[in-house]
């Protein structure tokens, strides 16, 4: 009956069927175990006794309870708490039960998890019992109803002594208030330290003190404040930069942490000291018009993200020298529930590597932005030195911490080899291959691309310039971890470091570029020398008994092919005098066509009617000039 | 684009000069995908254009015209790609045409049929297999009323077999030394693989050679004086420039990745 009375005073709800439940109490339906939520070791009943491991005093142990309904009904738990005694309510203040909300029902062989932590506060062992209130469902009974005659009959377990032994403080967390007192904070307490509320334009500090209260000297362990889950930029922002790696005995760190709401509402996260969390909170208001307005900004991905004031944005990583830059498109905006338009006094920018950018809905400062409206606008980071580049942007009074960072390329300095070297047009079997000053340390997949910038005059481009496999001006490469070769897979899918390109038909230079993530660009260019015209074939024959055709294939790259010398010899080696020819204006015709293809290359046919017999026609040498010089060929006739 | 004429008097001939100059043609190339490409240019430096041609299993083009196959029919065409006459092979020819359109052969290797324009029309020859035993692995013109079919085979030897054009009758038949595996003609020449090397044996004795990555290849005429080369395991299509005075070997520019379909027809 005492147990009785003691749960209806935990559990209000249950008072009314306090008689009626007199004769009725149920088996208690859950069996407890020990959970180790890390899935190392099996589930096992929980002792009778069971016993916490040594606790300095300020610091905190728990256990992971899972209650598994093992009843053949369903089970609905009132409450879990640990109480002073096996005959008291009282509840002990050293142990909390976290992790657990109340009144869950639990269906037959469900389960649910909690924490029971230990956090003493004073030294010494320290006992307890956990308890349980409960309700088992019965004949269509109902565990919310308040009607006696229909609520599901309910008890109350005393269940395992929960012993802890409370030893020497070591490392304790306190902080002081803005009156100087200091206070000491439990860990893994259910009640967070509230910063209070605070202003989207202002911010509030906390100074917390670490202090080593055991008679050795102790290693601090990580401090940290993670950010919410639910926000992807933390409002609290720590500073642990004067926290040594260890404590003598007896001494003591400051740290603080800063808590400065870039957006309105409540927010909760923790310090964590090792295994010590220690809740705390804040509320981000409006007290100004100004604080209402709701910024946020876009990266390249599309993902948005509502800034903290505590937390600097961040632009990521770039590689210095690369030229590239990293932008974020920042809304700021007046929500439709407002009624007052907000004036911003100024859009500012600082810091060398950051700028401002395509503002919209404003034109000038001061700017109204009415209820509903917004204004948009770009902040680009453009590092130009490697390190990090901080910043601050100003919307108004509301101010947020930029920050970026610019590395340097993680592979070492590449060289393009070509061969055979020099290159000269029209170059059979011409290659290229992309090599590494030392191994690469990492696999990166790139592309090598090939340009060609013509040095004759009116000439844009030549389109037999392209990397041979596919006609491309791009291909894809890889370097593999301890490699100092990229390597290019082919058409039949074998990777060769040799890739194999054309080089044109025009003077001027060709450049590869070789482009590899987080990696500066790499270019070198390789000149082609004008030339004299290059024959690369040619025939005379006699076509009919009157008529003789010259056909000469070849390519000029200076586009500037013009005289024509022609010196016909008898079978006896007798010349006849030379036939000459200023072509110029028929090849520069070809060559300029909008239609030409084929850049310098051309094919040059001739023919010669013959009075008299052609048979004593026995060779013929040809001479084809240019800017750079003459080409001379001489061509036995083929009757 | 024509050059203005020149007369010049010798003591037994007089020259006058008429030219022009273009883009240097190397011809029409099937690609493995079966599409067809005009290809320009030289030696090493080569441009190829897609022609609106649909696809073919097999084809040969000269200067003067082209013989594809396209799912069994043998079509002629003209230098302009006109079809100029058809014929209904119902299976998948060898195709040959290395000079003037009545230079225009096929072979049928079911039927065991060779197939000729004669000028005005196709007319077929059956083959008797006992005079023809083995793969038929290229044929052409030669000289006046006479087909050159080059046959491998199952010794991977190859002979030469000449048959008249007249009667279908075997001319002549003799084993090409030296010749083995695959072979392919080209005038006085016959084109095969050895050892990382291509070779070019003249049938007067003469042989040249160039180093050649792929131990497999097939062939196809591009016009009189081009051959274009494929490896299937390499898949790589190389122009061969072969005449009297020149042998050159370079690889042919591959289709970009967005028009090449890929595969081997």
């Amino acid at each position: 009956m005492n147990r009785l009375l003691r749960f209806f005073w935990l559990a209000g709800a249950f008072a009314l069927s306090a008689t009626a439940q007199t004769t009725t109490t149920p088996a208690f339906p859950f069996t407890y175990y020990v959970h180790d939520t890390t899935g190392t070791t099996a589930d096992y009943p929980l002792p009778s006794i069971y016993q916490f491991t040594a606790t300095p005093l300020g610091n905190s142990t728990h256990v992971v309870l899972k209650a598994v309904n093992t009843s053949s009904a369903a089970a609905f738990m009132g409450g879990v708490y640990v109480a002073a005694s096996a005959t008291t309510t009282t509840v002990n203040s050293n142990f909390t039960v976290t992790g657990l909300a109340s009144s869950i029902s639990v269906p037959a062989g469900g389960s649910l998890l909690f924490q029971v932590n230990f956090s003493p506060t004073s030294t010494g062992v320290i006992s307890a019992y956990l308890d349980t209130t409960y309700q088992v469902q019965t004949s269509g009974c109902s565990f919310t109803s308040t009607d006696p005659t229909t609520q599901c009959p309910s008890g109350i377990n005393v269940g395992a002594a929960l012993d802890g032994t409370a030893t020497t403080p070591q490392l304790v967390l306190s902080y002081t208030t803005s009156g100087g007192t200091s206070t000491l904070l439990q860990a893994n307490t259910s009640a967070p330290l509230n910063f209070g509320n605070v202003s989207t334009s202002a911010s509030t500090t906390i100074t917390f003190t670490l202090s080593n209260q055991s008679s050795i000297s102790l290693s601090v362990p990580s401090i940290t404040v993670p950010a919410p889950t639910t926000y992807s930029s933390n409002p609290f922002a720590l500073n642990a930069t004067q926290v040594p790696a260890t404590l003598a005995a007896g001494a003591s760190a400051n740290f603080t942490v800063t808590f400065a709401p870039g957006q309105t509402g409540v927010v909760t996260t923790a310090i964590d000291v090792g295994t010590n969390t220690y809740p705390i909170q804040g509320a981000g208001i409006v007290v100004a018009d100004i604080d209402a307005l709701q910024i946020s900004y876009v990266d390249s991905t599309g993902v948005q993200t509502l800034p903290q004031a505590a937390t600097p944005i961040n632009f990521g990583q770039l590689v210095a020298g690369t030229g590239g830059t990293a932008s974020l498109i920042f809304t700021v905006s007046n929500p439709g529930t407002s009624y007052n338009a907000v004036s911003v006094s100024a859009l500012t920018v600082s810091g060398a590597a950051y700028s401002l950018s395509g503002l919209t809905g404003a034109s000038a400062f001061p700017a109204s932005i009415a209820p509903g409206s917004s204004i948009v606008f770009t902040v680009t980071f453009t590092p130009s030195v490697t390190g990090t580049s901080t910043g601050s942007l100003a919307i108004g009074a509301r101010t947020f911490s930029l920050t970026g960072v610019a590395v340097t390329s993680p592979l070492p300095s590449f060289s393009v080899i070509v061969n055979p070297s020099p290159l000269s047009s029209d170059q059979p079997n011409a290659t290229v291959s992309v090599q590494l000053a030392s191994a690469a340390a990492l696999s990166l997949t790139g592309t090598l691309s090939i340009s060609f910038a013509p040095s004759v005059a009116n000439v844009t481009t030549d389109p037999t310039v392209f990397f041979v496999d596919h006609s491309s001006l791009t291909v894809p490469i890889s370097i593999a971890a301890g490699s100092q070769m990229a390597t290019y897979t082919n058409s039949a899918g074998t990777a060769q470091t040799a890739i194999g390109f054309q080089t044109g038909a025009t003077a001027g230079t060709i450049t590869f570029t070789v482009t590899f993530p987080n990696t500066p660009a790499y270019t070198q260019s390789f000149s082609i020398t004008p030339s004299i015209v290059q024959v690369t074939s040619a025939t005379a024959v006699v076509q009919t008994s009157q008529s003789l055709l010259i056909t000469v294939n070849g390519y000029d790259n200076t586009y500037s092919a013009g005289n024509l010398n022609f010196t016909f010899y008898n079978t006896s080696g007798t010349a006849y005098p030379a036939i000459s020819y200023n072509a110029a204006s028929i090849f520069q015709s070809n060559f300029f066509s909008s239609s030409n293809t084929a850049a310098g290359m051309f094919m040059l046919q001739a023919t010669f009617p013959v009075t008299g017999d052609i048979t004593q026609i026995g060779s013929v040498a040809v001479s084809i000039a240019n800017s750079v010089g003459q080409n001379n060929q001489t061509l036995t006739i083929t009757q | 684009m024509k050059l203005v004429p020149s007369l010049l008097l010798m003591s037994l001939a007089a020259l006058c000069l008429q030219g022009q100059v273009n883009s240097p043609k190397v011809g029409t190339a099937r690609y493995p995908d079966g599409s067809f490409h005009n290809v320009q240019g030289l030696p090493a430096n080569m441009i190829v254009a897609d022609l609106p041609l649909d696809s073919a299993q097999a084809a040969s083009f000269s200067d003067s015209g082209g013989l594809i196959a396209q799912d069994g029919v043998i079509r002629l065409l003209t230098p302009g790609f006109a079809v100029l006459a058809e014929f209904s092979a119902g299976e998948q020819p060898l195709v040959s045409i290395d000079g003037d359109l009545t230079s225009a052969l096929a072979w049928l290797p079911a039927a065991h049929t060779l197939l000729h324009w004669n000028g005005a029309k196709f007319e077929t020859f059956a083959i008797s297999e006992a005079d023809l035993e083995g793969t038929v692995t290229d044929l052409q013109s030669a000289g006046a009323k006479q087909a050159r079919l080059l046959v491998r085979h199952s010794d991977n030897t190859v002979s030469g077999v000449t048959v008249s054009l007249r009667t279908g009758n075997l001319v002549s038949s003799e084993p090409l030394p030296g010749v083995r595996g695959y072979a392919f003609g080209q005038g006085l020449f016959v084109v095969y693989a050895v050892e990382k090397e291509l070779v070019v044996d003249n049938l007067n004795g003469y042989r040249r050679s160039l180093p050649f990555e792929a131990s497999d290849f097939v062939a196809e005429r591009m016009s009189n004086t081009w051959l274009h080369l494929y490896s299937p395991s390499l898949r790589q299509s190389w122009a061969l420039h072969l005449t009297q005075a020149d042998l050159q070997l370079s690889r042919l520019p591959g289709l970009a990745i967005a028009t090449a379909k890929g595969g081997i027809k």
